[in-house]
């Protein structure tokens, strides 16, 4: 389970103080397929950064499964985000340099796995289709098989979690319906889906959406 | 939350996996720490040696412009040299000999198979500030006269060598000079001479080195004082060598001393704790000659090192930027998906130690293929020739791989801080 309570994001710069999040909160249970939306601006991508610890809230709480992110050392947030959640992006984030097989493999790497990481690469990439173009590399995959290959790569150490920001906002709609197949399918296998999207198309594919404005939570349907 | 972490990291994989995916960048840098060992090399490790230069000028120059000093401490090999010197040098028939040294460059002579570089004449030895006679240098026919500068020089030198005033009187000013008993005495004249005007000059010369009035003898075989001139500076002693037809002249009247022609007025000088070093004009013209061989060697070395310096520092700056960044976005995805951010420096000290050691055997090639390069250059242009002394070499090698390492330090600190400043988020949007 994820607890968001008055979650409060400060930005400062030299000029002037940017409040990102004005007190969000929001419960988002087991299993369930949740859609973050808003407009530009209010919050969706940092809220979806703090509960992945990529960015630390000025000031609130965030729990994941009970235990609050701002108490975990440094370490124990490494492998939070290793084994307890998948990132997918929109920009995809892979190594271009990296091969298919090499981007999937990241994870077990960093968890420390050495053994049997050609299979679980193999079973990820099957999951999402592209076992063909396990020796390619990144770079030379198009927009939908990159964002493929980022889903295998989240899905790889079996996280409970799947965070997921803007995944199908380079894509175009026949490929933003094969993400979108593919995280309803993540859904349906138990895992805990949050999706941060601007578009209500994708947004209506979740179970339940969180509206964002301004900062905090206006609605959550 | 599984609080265990995994026992050992993938740092070194990490490390080589990255330098594999960027192994351009990567390879610029391994360059630039090898260009750079290279560089100290190529200021320190090389010698410019103008041993076939001067193998070269010599067989230009005629005997009759060389002198030969023995010093005192090779008084048997100068004594053979003089004795058999009508079987070394059938050719120098005014007791010349074809060796020399001037100043700091020895030449060696070879055409009449001598080995050896032969030193300096000294009438007398120059030690500790001090003058003092040197009676066991070897003496070919040779008179000297000091020029002295100062007004009190005349007294200082009669102090020095206690060579007290036979007759008349130590010169007085730059009309006056006082001759050796010696030299008058080869002239055919003595103190009777006193009063008389003589002009000392070389063949060829149209100058003469003295023209003035005798007006004292010295009881001395060696020098003559001639009157002084205040220029602030000790001048050497002037050689006059004495051929044959010298004693042909007028005894009564002394015109123009003929010498060989070796002997000016711009002495090449140098005083060392041996004592004082003389040179003719051809031997001035050819070390001239030389050291402007020699600074034009230096200066083309210094514009092939600037060139590379100024090389190096501009492909430092243009792709610093782009390492910094792939480095850090790089750390952005490896934290995104559970790389403790402590691990960072171990990535980074890998990551760096895998590229100077790289750089190390680079650097070696660089250094021979430069040295091999530059001295062609070196060589076509200036004929000067570069040496390497091979110890002196594995030493700035040495120099080199201390330097690659100081500078992988510095890599460390830049690219540690710009990585430590940012989030994971900030690292992640880093675009490359």
């Amino acid at each position: 389970m994820i607890e968001v309570e008055n979650v409060i994001k400060e930005f400062i710069s030299k000029k002037n103080v940017f409040r990102a999040l004005n007190g969000a909160s929001l419960t988002i249970a087991d299993g369930e397929f949740v859609a973050i939306t808003g407009k530009s601006g209010s919050g969706k991508s940092t809220l979806l950064n703090i509960i992945g610890t990529l960015e630390r809230a000025t000031s609130g709480r965030v729990c994941v499964d009970g235990e609050n992110l701002a108490e975990l050392s440094g370490r124990q947030i490494s492998e939070y985000r290793n084994k307890k959640v998948g990132f997918i992006f929109q920009s995809f984030y892979l190594e271009p340099g990296y091969t298919v097989f090499e981007n999937v493999e990241l994870p077990l790497v960093l968890a420390g796995n050495k053994k049997n990481n050609r299979s679980f690469v193999e079973a990820a990439l099957s999951e999402v289709g592209l076992l063909s173009k396990i020796k390619e590399k990144a770079v030379n995959l198009s927009g939908g098989e990159q964002q493929r290959v980022a889903i295998a790569r989240a899905i790889i150490n079996d996280p409970s979690y799947i965070l997921a920001d803007e995944p199908c906002g380079n894509l175009d709609t026949h490929n933003s319906e094969n993400i979108m197949r593919i995280l309803e399918s993540l859904h349906r296998l138990g895992k805990t889906v949050v999706m941060v999207t601007h578009d209500p198309e994708d947004a209506r594919k979740a179970e339940r959406i969180i509206t964002l404005s301004d900062g905090k939570t206006v609605s959550a349907s | 939350m599984n609080k265990r972490s995994a026992a050992r990291y993938p740092l070194f994989r990490l490390a080589a996996k990255n330098i594999k995916t960027y192994a351009w960048i990567n390879a610029k840098l391994c360059f630039v720490f090898a260009c750079l060992t290279f560089l100290i090399c190529l200021f320190t490790g090389y010698n410019s040696s103008l041993d076939n230069k001067k193998e070269e000028m010599l067989e230009n120059i005629s005997s009759s412009n060389y002198v030969i000093y023995f010093s005192s401490a090779n008084k048997p090999l100068a004594q053979e040299y003089y004795d058999k010197k009508d079987a070394y040098f059938p050719e120098c028939k005014s007791s010349t000999f074809k060796s020399f040294q001037l100043a700091n460059v020895i030449f060696n002579v070879t055409k009449n198979k001598i080995q050896t570089p032969i030193a300096r004449y000294f009438d007398f030895i120059y030690e500790n500030e001090k003058l003092t006679p040197s009676d066991s240098a070897f003496r070919i026919n040779a008179y000297s006269a000091d020029f002295p500068f100062t007004e009190n020089d005349c007294a200082e030198m009669d102090k020095r060598f206690q060579t007290p005033i036979l007759t008349g009187k130590l010169p007085e000013n730059e009309k006056e000079i006082a001759l050796s008993e010696d030299f008058l005495k080869n002239y055919g004249l003595n103190a009777e001479a006193i009063g008389s005007e003589i002009k000392i000059g070389v063949i060829n010369d149209k100058a003469p080195l003295f023209e003035g009035k005798i007006v004292g003898v010295i009881n001395s075989g060696y020098y003559s004082l001639a009157g002084h001139k205040r220029t602030g500076q000790l001048r050497p002693m002037l050689l006059i060598w004495e051929g044959s037809e010298i004693f042909k002249k007028n005894t009564t009247t002394v015109a123009f001393i003929e010498v060989n022609e070796i002997l000016t007025e711009n002495f090449s000088t140098e005083i060392t704790s041996e004592g004082f070093i003389y040179a003719g004009k051809a031997i001035i013209s050819a070390a001239t000659t030389l050291d402007n061989v020699l600074i034009l060697a230096n200066t083309l070395y210094i514009i092939i090192g600037s060139a590379l310096v100024v090389g190096l520092i501009l492909t430092v700056l243009l792709m610093i930027g782009k390492y910094i960044k792939i480095f850090s976005r790089a750390c952005g995805i490896f934290m995104t998906f559970g790389m403790p951010r402590n691990k960072i420096n171990g990535l980074l000290i890998r990551q760096l130690t895998i590229l100077a050691l790289f750089s190390v055997p680079v650097a070696f090639v660089l250094t021979a293929l430069g040295y091999f390069i530059i001295s062609k250059i070196m060589l076509t242009v200036t004929g000067v020739v570069m040496e390497i002394s091979i110890f002196k070499l594995l030493a700035m090698l040495a120099a080199g791989i201390a330097v690659i390492a100081v500078i992988s330090f510095i890599m460390f600190l830049i690219l540690s801080l710009h990585v430590r400043k940012k989030t994971v988020k900030e690292l992640l949007v880093i675009n490359i």
